[in-house]
């Protein structure tokens, strides 16, 4: 995991020869998420800038920049828990306007945080399960005690079956390790049948072994999700994303192909350490 | 018009009360996250010295630092025990103790002071009346107007302005760092604690010429006092004389629009603002996620 | 607000408490019915009767990590409307029941939705302003509740043509509401929503990212805890054929408070231990000295230095250095 340097301010310039892996917008696959001219400030300090960013179906997307380049702030307000300035947000077409944050997720517009919010009284099926139960119509029944969790059991205890804890359902999730517990929080995200998957800084404090146990995990359930994914290692992201965007001081500098990006000077100067490592 | 102008000064010794009353319970909520319950107590306490202080003949203008002492002191010896050793627990538990603790305070005092409602013998100097537009108002409570307001100033200078107060202010904010520039926050919490319960006492000492003092005045007090607390919003000096403003306005003119149900508007009042700020008047905006 | 529950190693003993503390109550629960004395019959029907408003309070405070400080006013509304129906329409069973359940539900259903933003401090704080309003009319509309002097006077507990105001009726009654009550609760907190409140507590922004209605949680939660509040608080009145403002007072909400953390919180049963030594110790405290308010303080302080996770875990404690796990 490489600490990035905070960069100077770059002008947003777009290359002027056209890079030959850029796909011509004409032919681009439709937008299941697009964000347009988004801007938020706190007081005095402008934290996003006329940012429009668009996510397709099936792709992942990695959004990368400097601490407080706006990456969080940017999921707050796609997901609801902050409400932009200027601009809008459009999922599948619709835009969502004041649309609080349970509503969204019911949606299939599903994020992780930074921390883990895991349930650590509980065991693992029963938090995946909580996820799950969300998504049906029986998840405020006061009746039918403890046959009405048998569905939701069944179905979170696939789901962990399917990764590197199965079998482990009847474990606490508060004797879990920290690496455990990041695989609980991406299980419980993946339970709610996401249609996009913002994930937040998911490998953060991860070994590279179990970084790519979770990268697998997600691309297992990958197929018709895209995903957005913030991560600070540059390996990382030029591994799994099909594009990449990147924010710094809260205004997008570039979005486009790895490669594209690799060349991009303004990205270069602003990271122009950890991208010389990758290229090594 | 007149008589609205009255009913406004009254509204503010009224206030003025709240705010002293208010900042001490604030001091210690924002510096150590403590919920104190006993402080309608302090209030209660400083009552009764000042009544009995210048009841014995002492000099009058004592009264009330001899109540801010007192009470200061019986603050100190909670800071022993048992408060200290709940400042890290849970607000509940807090909330159990204190209460707890204040059921005990007020049947002590039932017990050493009577169950007589006791009047301030008003010294001579503050006794009568003067006119304001044509209607009596009491000299006593421009006293307070005056004398509370004075300290609720030197309060916020000695908080904003001078190196003791930049150390709570730092505690409040983060407890770790201040600790690490060598500063020893367990007696900084003491004095919190002291300080806020001799603000509590002398809040009722100054009280006492225009509340009385019985029991059943503690309760009272401090469910005001909780209220100015919570819809202020926390950790602010601002916000806490502010709602003390509305509290104190609230209180007094609906005594004078609805007599029998006046405490039930007044409640609905603060309540409808709660419910509308849910974290009080003045909050610090924080990350949510 | 956070409540301090045990972490999850506990989790084993307090299960084991919690089948102890049942034990205990159910013993406890004969032991009038084996006397007959009608005093004790009648002191049983009221800790009863309060030992429920605490399990609903327990629902509360333990699944949802709602603090409240109003829940007096819900349970002693619950009171006074089935007292003052009494007196127009009789104290027919039924009838009472449906009231105070009604009652009940309206002023938690009230203090629910005011409280959806709130938390933590704020929480506590306005739940004690909106139930200190129910006081204050409570209180002051002379006309209707009897104001400081309470209401007196009003017909006596009845189903049909039966009489239901002897203590050993008393008793059956309380106790028939004493075992719905439990189911209610039992049932909600092993449901889908049970378990959605306990995730609001301990995860409220990952519920709302989950797609949960948290406030839809919340206010029904409440409602659930008001039924069962309300249904122990209409036939409160009859036990001693009186009931005063007092019952509503912030005070007896914070006494109900205390019984829950006597028993344990989170502990179904525990709200009847803690009912029975709070009333237990201020009974017999009255009865030898006038400073018995005193003794109430000094129960406080004393449960949350020594006892903080009340009775059951003490139990579950003890039955574990027994030997059995």
């Amino acid at each position: 995991m490489s600490a990035l340097p905070s960069s100077a301010r770059t002008t947003a310039s777009v290359p002027s020869a056209a890079p030959k892996t850029s796909v011509p917008s004409s032919l681009q696959p439709h937008a299941l998420l697009r964000i347009t001219d988004v801007a938020k400030s706190f007081g005095a300090s402008r934290v996003l800038e006329s940012v429009s960013l668009d996510v397709r179906a099936g792709e992942t997307l990695g959004l990368i920049g400097p601490n407080g380049a706006g990456k969080t702030t940017l999921f707050n307000i796609v997901t609801g828990f902050l409400r932009a300035d200027t601009g809008t947000v459009l999922f599948e077409g619709r835009e969502l306007g004041a649309m609080p944050p349970p509503a969204r997720a019911r949606l299939g517009l599903v994020r992780t945080f930074q921390k883990s919010l895991v349930f650590p009284t509980q065991s693992i099926r029963r938090n995946v399960a909580m996820a799950v139960r969300a998504q049906g119509s029986g998840a405020y029944r006061w009746w039918g005690g403890r046959a009405a969790h048998a569905q939701a059991d069944a179905a979170a205890q696939a789901l962990i079956d399917g990764c590197a804890l199965a079998g482990c359902g009847d474990e606490l999730v508060a004797d879990l390790s920290y690496g455990e517990q990041r695989i609980v929080d991406m299980l419980i995200a993946l339970a709610q049948s996401p249609r996009v998957l913002l994930l937040d800084e998911p490998t953060a404090g991860l070994s590279t072994e179990e970084a790519a146990q979770l990268l697998a995990l997600v691309r297992q359930h990958h197929a018709q999700t895209a995903v957005v994914l913030i991560a600070h290692d540059i390996d990382v992201v030029f591994r799994e994303c099909d594009r990449i965007a990147v924010l710094d001081l809260g205004q997008l500098i570039a979005v486009d192909t790895p490669e594209v990006i690799r060349q991009h000077p303004g990205v270069r100067a602003a990271y122009l350490g950890a991208l010389a490592e990758v290229q090594a | 018009m007149s008589y609205y102008l009255v009913q406004t000064l009254n509204a503010l010794s009224f206030s003025v009360l709240l705010m002293l009353t208010g900042l001490g319970l604030s001091l210690v909520l924002s510096l150590m996250n403590f919920v104190n319950l006993t402080h309608g107590s302090f209030f209660l306490l400083g009552g009764y010295v000042a009544i009995h202080w210048i009841g014995a003949g002492a000099p009058w203008w004592l009264a009330f630092p001899a109540a801010f002492v007192i009470a200061g002191a019986v603050g100190l010896v909670l800071d022993r025990f048992p408060f200290g050793r709940f400042y890290p627990r849970t607000h509940l538990m807090q909330v159990l103790l204190t209460y707890g603790l204040s059921v005990i305070f007020a049947d002590l005092m039932r017990w050493g002071f009577g169950a007589d409602t006791m009047s301030l013998p008003t010294p001579e100097l503050l006794r009568g009346v003067v006119f304001v537009a044509g209607l009596p108002f009491p000299i006593y409570r421009l006293f307070i107007i005056v004398s509370g307001g004075a300290l609720a100033l030197a309060l916020w200078y000695a908080i904003d302005r001078t190196l003791w107060g930049a150390a709570i202010r730092a505690c409040v904010i983060d407890r770790g760092i201040v600790e690490t520039l060598g500063l020893n926050t367990r007696r900084i919490f003491t004095v919190g604690v002291v300080i806020a319960a001799g603000l509590g006492g002398l809040g009722g000492a100054l009280g006492s010429g225009m509340l009385s003092a019985y029991p059943g005045l503690d309760e009272e007090v401090l469910l005001l006092a909780l209220l100015v607390v919570v819809v202020g919003g926390l950790g602010s000096f601002g916000g806490t004389v502010l709602s003390a403003l509305l509290l104190g306005f609230v209180t007094t003119f609906s005594r004078v629009w609805l007599p029998e149900f006046a405490n039930f508007l007044s409640l609905g009042i603060m309540a409808a603002v709660l419910v509308i700020w849910p974290s009080g008047l003045v909050v610090r905006k924080m990350r949510p996620v | 607000m956070s409540t301090g529950l045990p972490a999850a190693p506990l989790l084993a003993k307090r299960r084991l408490g919690d089948k102890i503390a049942l034990a205990l109550v159910l013993v406890l629960a004969l032991a009038p019915l084996i006397s007959g004395d009608g005093f004790s019959l009648r002191f049983g029907a009221e800790i009863l009767l309060i030992g429920t408003a605490v399990m609903s309070l327990n629902l509360l405070i333990g699944g949802g990590g709602l603090v409240s400080l109003g829940h007096a006013a819900v349970f002693g509304a619950a009171g006074y409307s089935a007292a003052v129906a009494a007196g127009s329409l009789g104290a027919q069973l039924p009838l009472m029941l449906l009231i105070g359940i009604a009652a009940g539900m309206l002023i938690a259903g009230i203090m629910g939705l005011v409280t959806l933003r709130s938390s933590g401090l704020f929480f506590l704080v306005l739940t004690l302003v909106v139930g200190q309003m129910v006081w204050e009319l409570a209180f002051r509309w002379r006309e209707v509740t009897g104001g400081a002097d309470g209401l007196r006077g009003f017909p006596k507990l009845a189903l049909g043509s039966l009489r239901l105001d002897t203590p050993l009726a008393l008793y059956l009654v309380a106790a028939g509401i004493a075992l719905i009550g439990w189911m209610v609760t039992r049932s909600f907190q092993q449901a889908p929503i049970g378990q959605a409140l306990a995730g609001v507590r301990d995860q409220p922004i990952r519920m709302g990212a989950l797609g949960y209605q948290v406030g839809r949680i919340r206010v029904t939660a409440f409602l659930v805890a008001g039924a069962v509040a309300g249904a122990a608080g209409a036939i409160y009145p009859f036990v001693n054929q009186y009931i005063g403002p007092n019952s509503v007072h912030w005070s007896m909400s914070a006494a109900l408070i205390i019984m829950a953390v006597i028993g344990g919180v989170g502990s179904l049963y525990g709200g009847y231990l803690g009912a029975l030594v709070y009333l237990f110790v201020q009974t017999e405290v009255s009865s030898y000295t006038d400073r018995w308010q005193l003794v109430i303080g000094l129960i406080f302080v004393a449960t949350v230095i020594l006892m903080p996770n009340g009775i059951a875990h003490w139990l579950g404690q003890r039955g574990v250095r027994g030997g059995r796990v």
